[in-house]
């Protein structure tokens, strides 16, 4: 019989993947979000 | 502007596409029993069976994905991703009758590097971490599920940490060597 070792991924790798890259886009869209609040008050305050 | 991450991971799924219908795995895959020097270059894009082809490109798209998100240089990622392919040799060594082929050592030494990059979002105490505890969890409920194959399982798992390994010493080891 052949031994095999299977260099396998997986779903789950996949999925860890998946969640951290949602997570990572979702900070990312609060940040930006942050940034253009900032930017109107600061306009607000300089008007 | 093509993005480079993104090529190069079409690229491999494209390679792993053809060598998979090409050529059988018995005959790219890397064994130490009757070693052919040009396995040591088609190991990591060889597949047994069409789920291990699919759950491979399925992870390598996702990490270059969120590499992309993080725009993780893609030199850093290349250099991560051969590591992961490279480690695996060596760690063969003590298995000498076993058979190895996959590319998950690569796609993992890809992820240390791109959560390198994933600082500001997840502290890379805590990703790194995750992954460890993640494949270290994989392995357990991979031998809790299997009773004959838990040793090649939990083998597996050990190729894993090792290309994690390898990806995130080769990543911090190229930022200290570039500043």
């Amino acid at each position: 019989m052949v031994d095999v070792v299977m260099l396998e991924f997986g779903l789950g790798g996949s999925i860890v993947s998946l969640a951290m890259l949602l997570w990572v886009r979702h900070r990312k869209h609060k940040l930006r979000r942050s940034v253009l609040r900032f930017e109107k008050i600061k306009k607000e305050l300089g008007d | 502007m093509v993005n480079l991450i993104a090529l190069f991971a079409a690229a491999v799924a494209v390679l792993d596409v053809v060598l998979f219908f090409a050529v059988p795995a018995a005959d790219t895959a890397l064994h130490l029993v009757g070693f052919h020097p040009q396995d040591l270059l088609t190991f990591a894009f060889a597949h047994f069976d069409s789920y291990h082809l699919i759950e491979n490109i399925l992870g390598l798209v996702m990490t270059a994905a969120l590499a992309i998100e993080l725009e993780v240089s893609p030199k850093t990622f290349m250099l991560a991703f051969f590591a992961g392919i490279l480690v695996a040799v060596p760690m063969l060594l003590p298995f000498p009758t076993a058979t190895i082929a996959g590319s998950s050592t690569a796609i993992f030494g890809a992820l240390a590097a791109t959560l390198a990059k994933a600082h500001g979002f997840i502290p890379v105490k805590y990703s790194y971490l995750l992954v460890v505890l993640f494949i270290v969890g994989m392995s357990v409920m991979n031998s809790a599920s299997c009773d004959t194959c838990a040793l090649g399982m939990m083998r597996s798992e050990v190729f894993h940490l090792a290309g994690f390994a390898a990806g995130a010493t080769v990543t911090f080891t190229y930022k200290r060597w570039q500043s």
